[in-house]
């Protein structure tokens, strides 16, 4: 870039040439009748001297109509641009194969090679650096030479592109040159193509693109899970599949085993024989059972000589959240018990009901063939072995299961699962009352016993025939179960004008562990309705069969049947163990924070008439699910909403489980915990081959030329365009003719004519 | 692993073949009493033949506790639609051979009641004519319980045709109509109306002889009267438990 001056002589008069000819032929015709008034003067030198100031003066006057003027421009020179961007991102700290040379270096050697190539360049033409991953950033030649810092968090080639269409909106680029691994790590819509959206982007800029990249023998050595697809959150008993892409770089013929933990423990396995193949795509599935938020892990071996070991393993939270409630509802012979029961959970849209009724048994003679009946086989090993664990609730009413348990059906088996299911698998357990139930049913000494939450009697089949009343208990009075209105004094009324009920099974009494909610009115009041945790699941067991007068009778007696319905609700939710249930609820704004941000806690508790529970005493630890590490422990008073809300920020990156224990007086009344991370997207080590075809294509478009790195001299290998461009920065007019001594020029000559031919004696 | 029905085993093949020579009330049964028990109740109604067929609800009862897992109790009941005591039997039947007086307004609200909270009423015609006697009554009653819902004809996929015994029509002593109309509410039919007096199919005396000929199908028709008895009981107990997915393949493929 110089200045420089540059002059031009100008006139600002008798604009328009029709004006100017006619003035030159005026002045033409002014000489040419001084010439016939003087040409015959003698002598001849006379008569030149004359014309001669004729003619100059009428030149000068035609001068003076011209207004002439010096134009003085001050002009700079400018350069071509031409503009470096070299790509920072993460990706550019990858080692190439065996070479130990990371991109970034390569792209440092190349400057250092071809130092005099930049110097001519820098000579030639205005060279911009740029620094990019996200957004470019500018840097100068000494900062690259230096080196240069690969950090950047993602590779964001149409932001770049965007970015140099804004900046050099109104300059000629004559080139770009850019240095990169070619990979694009920003997620865009299905329909967009990246390679085609930055080859747009390129020709529009109307540069070429002198490409460069790591050569093929700089490719990583390394195993990367480069995506997992899946669903963030999924049903509960329903299976939930991951879909793994793996790619395999710099390796053949492996055998990988691919894991899917939750928490440390390892849910599923599978193994992928590589061969030769640089992508594979596996689904990795299992099934869930509790509800929440949980850690999933899917991670690859490190293998010898890995350039990077942080995308073999990939974390993330999946919500488990619960679907239809499936309950399976096997019953010993149809009754109303049963057929109000059924339409209640029937008419519920949350419910998902498989029923399974005896309605003959091996005493009854349906004087029918079996294609005249209905009936179906009752497919007790697959209910009771296959799926069992996909539902969330079995109710026995009034099942009697000795008359399936054969030598053939071990129906006994059964009830061992059963057992498995509620203690093991966290399921639920219900048994509803009848002359085929509880003793009746041969339940004594069974493993359903064992889960029940009252002992049963051996050998002696007792039941309770007269007609009488539920008595709530004290404990019926604040459990969910038998809460059907929140005013305590108005449900221990509504359970007192329940309709009688018409007996109930005799069970010897409530195991210690159960709670028994409501008993019935009669000799010794039984256990009429008692509950219990039986392992990770919940029992109850209900001893009458006839609930369903609280239905019917309530509406022939000017009630309604809400009771009932609410009843069953606050039941299966109970026995279920819906969260609405818990009365400690913690919840954090989000799943996923950066590091140093604030992270929002709020911790809700009720009490068992579901209202807020004013100062309680709350136990908080936040600790790192990996490591085990607590990163923060505090106490807390829930105040008279019931909640109590902190934040706090962690600046360490991992998967983080926030624990809350609640006290009363030093009781425990509830605990709850909840997952969050804390995270940066390493979206750059995904997938760590070197995408070529894009920087290909862009060299391509934009009519540059792409190159393998190391490039020891480039010179000649490519030109740039480098038309000279001026840029004119001030300019000024000198006036020839506007002055004083002009006037007086012409005054003098016009005098001097006079006096001559005043002197020679000439008119 | 598929599982065959219990009844199809040899011990139980053995054990349906002994009952068939025992009388019913020789099987143990525990029932914790008559009021955990279905019950056959017949609605009474004043000024009208409410009762045209005596002896066909305990037989009725005596078919349903032989052929069935459903413990009943052998007597009828009777209960008006006025006595509070009707809510205490979700299955009410209702029979008559002539017009009848149109029910007073508290028995007609009562009946709504009954019915939309979980009641099923079986109604029956003696004489089977359209728009004449019970019918001409029953059609004006139904008119005043459910203004909106007239009765309907009920298809054959309807659960009522398959909810014990497969079948394709409906019968009674006579065959008036081969189908069964009703009127439902929901997902469940409330009332079940028979055109073919199946009271009269069912009816025997307390000698053990049918009190009515059945025609034109005799013995047959009867037996398919009974069947249809039980399926309608089985219907109320049971809802539409026989629509479940799980039933469906073996019910199509037994009536191909």
């Amino acid at each position: 870039m110089e200045n420089l001056t540059q002059w031009n002589l100008t006139f600002a008069g008798l604009e328009g040439i029709g004006l100017r000819i006619l003035v030159f032929i005026i002045a033409i015709t002014i000489l040419f009748f001084s010439w016939s008034g003087i040409r015959t003067i003698q002598p001849v030198s006379r008569r030149i001297i004359l014309f001669s100031l004729r003619m100059t003066g009428i030149l000068l006057i035609v001068f003076l109509l011209f207004q002439p003027q010096i134009e003085q421009k001050e002009v700079l020179k400018l350069k071509n641009k031409v503009v470096c961007l070299l790509d920072t991102s993460k990706s550019m700290s990858l080692k190439g194969g065996d070479t130990n040379i990371v991109r970034s270096r390569l792209v440092e050697n190349f400057f250092t090679d071809n130092d005099s190539f930049f110097k001519e360049l820098q000579s030639n033409f205005d060279v911009d650096f740029f620094t990019f991953s996200g957004t470019p950033a500018e840097t100068s030649y000494k900062d690259i030479k230096t080196g240069i810092t690969p950090d950047g968090e993602d590779t964001d080639f149409v932001q770049t592109l965007k970015y140099l269409q804004q900046r050099y909106k109104d300059t000629n680029v004559k080139a770009v040159l850019l240095f990169s691994d070619g990979k694009d790590t920003i997620a865009r819509p299905d329909n967009v193509n990246t390679s085609d959206h930055v080859s747009t982007l390129a020709r529009e800029l109307a540069a070429p693109f002198f490409t460069f990249a790591p050569a093929e023998n700089m490719e990583v050595r390394d195993i990367a899970i480069s995506s997992i697809s899946y669903n963030t959150f999924t049903f509960a008993r329903n299976p939930w599949k991951a879909d793994v892409t793996i790619k395999v770089m710099g390796y053949n013929n492996l055998k990988l085993p691919v894991t899917l933990k939750e928490g440390n423990d390892i849910i599923s396995t599978k193994v992928v024989n590589t061969g030769n193949e640089r992508e594979h795509n596996i689904a990795l599935s299992f099934t869930p059972y509790k509800i929440g938020t949980f850690l999933y892990t899917v991670s690859l071996p490190v293998q010898p000589n890995e350039a990077i070991t942080e995308n073999n393993q990939v974390s993330f939270l999946v919500k488990v959240v619960r679907d239809k409630i499936r309950i399976m509802h096997v019953c010993g012979r149809p009754s109303w018990d049963e057929r109000f029961l059924r339409q209640t959970l029937k008419n519920d849209p949350n419910i998902d009901l498989v029923s399974f009724f005896i309605l003959r048994t091996p005493n009854d003679f349906s004087n029918a063939s079996n294609d005249e009946l209905s009936l179906i086989p009752f497919p007790v090993d697959e209910l009771f072995t296959q799926v069992l664990n996909s539902f969330d609730l079995v109710i026995f009413q009034n099942f009697d299961y000795r008359p399936y348990d054969s030598s053939i059906y071990r129906f006994s088996y059964y009830l061992n699962n059963i057992e498995t299911f509620v203690k093991e698998q966290g399921g639920s357990f219900l048994m509803i009352g009848g002359d085929l139930s509880f003793t009746q049913g041969g339940y004594d000494g069974t493993a359903i016993e064992e889960i029940l939450p009252v002992h049963l009697t051996s050998g002696t089949d007792r039941t309770e025939t007269s007609r009488s009343h539920a008595l709530l208990t004290e404990n019926g009075q604040l459990h969910p179960v038998t809460t059907l209105d929140i005013n305590r004094e108005r449900n221990i009324s509504i359970w007192e004008n329940l309709p009688d009920l018409d007996g109930c099974n005799i069970t010897t009494q409530p195991k210690t562990d159960a709670v028994v909610l409501a008993t019935y009115s009669a000799q010794g009041t039984p256990p009429l309705i008692a509950v219990r945790d039986a392992g990770l699941g919940r029992c109850m067991a209900i001893t009458t069969d006839s609930l369903w007068r609280w239905n019917l009778l309530s509406v022939g007696r000017g009630g309604s049947n809400r009771h009932y319905m609410k009843f069953w609700q606050n039941s299966i939710k109970w026995l279920i163990k819906d969260p609405m249930f818990n009365p400690v609820h913690i919840t954090v704004s989000k799943e996923t924070y950066l590091p140093k941000e604030e992270v929002q806690v709020n911790i809700k508790v009720l009490g068992k008439n579901y209202q807020p529970w004013e100062g309680v005493q709350l136990e908080i630890d936040v600790t790192n699910e990996f490591t085990g590490k607590n990163i923060l422990a505090n106490r807390g008073i829930t105040e008279s909403d019931g909640q109590y809300k902190f934040s706090f920020k962690h600046e360490d990156e991992g998967f983080y489980i926030i624990k809350t224990i609640a006290r009363i007086d030093s009781e425990m009344i509830g605990q709850d915990h909840t997952i969050f991370s804390i995270m940066k997207t390493d979206k750059e080590f995904k997938d760590t081959s070197i995408q070529r075809e894009l920087l290909m294509k862009l060299a391509e478009v934009s009519g540059g030329k792409y190159f393998n790195l190391p490039q020891k001299d480039i010179r000649g290998k490519f030109s740039i365009e480098n038309p000279p461009i001026t840029k004119l920065v001030g300019k000024k007019f000198i006036s020839l003719w506007d002055n004083g001594y002009f006037f007086m020029f012409i005054v003098s000559i016009i005098s001097l004519d006079w006096w001559i031919r005043k002197r020679c004696g000439l008119s | 692993m598929k599982l065959n029905h219990f009844f199809l085993s040899v011990p139980f093949a053995f054990i349906v073949s002994i009952t068939t020579i025992l009388p019913a009330s020789t099987t143990p049964v525990f029932a914790m009493g008559d009021a955990s028990k279905f019950a056959f109740v017949q609605l009474e109604y004043s000024d009208g033949n409410w009762n045209p067929r005596p002896n066909t609800g305990n037989r009725l009862m005596w078919e349903l506790i032989k052929r069935t897992s459903v413990e009943a109790v052998i007597e009828t009941k009777t209960v008006r639609l006025d006595d509070k005591e009707l809510f205490e039997y979700p299955f009410v039947y209702l029979s008559g051979d002539r017009e009848f007086p149109p029910l007073n307004d508290v028995e007609i609200s009562n009946l709504k009641l009954y019915l939309e909270f979980g009641g099923t009423l079986l109604v029956d015609d003696c004489i089977g004519k359209d728009n004449f006697g019970f019918d001409k009554s029953i059609q004006r009653e139904i008119k005043r319980l459910f203004p909106n819902n007239p009765l309907e004809q009920l298809p054959l996929e309807h659960t009522i045709f398959k909810s014990f015994y497969l079948l394709d029509r409906a019968c009674g002593r006579i065959m008036e109509k081969t189908f069964l109309e009703g009127i439902t509410l929901g997902n469940r039919t409330v009332v079940v109306y028979s055109h073919n007096d199946l009271g009269g199919a069912w009816a025997k005396d307390p000698l053990g002889t049918w009190e009515y000929e059945v025609l034109p199908g005799g013995e047959r028709q009867r037996e398919m009267a009974f069947r249809l008895g039980i399926n309608i009981i089985m219907y109320a107990l049971t809802g539409d438990y026989k629509q479940d997915q799980v039933h469906l393949p073996f019910i199509m493929k037994r009536r191909m």
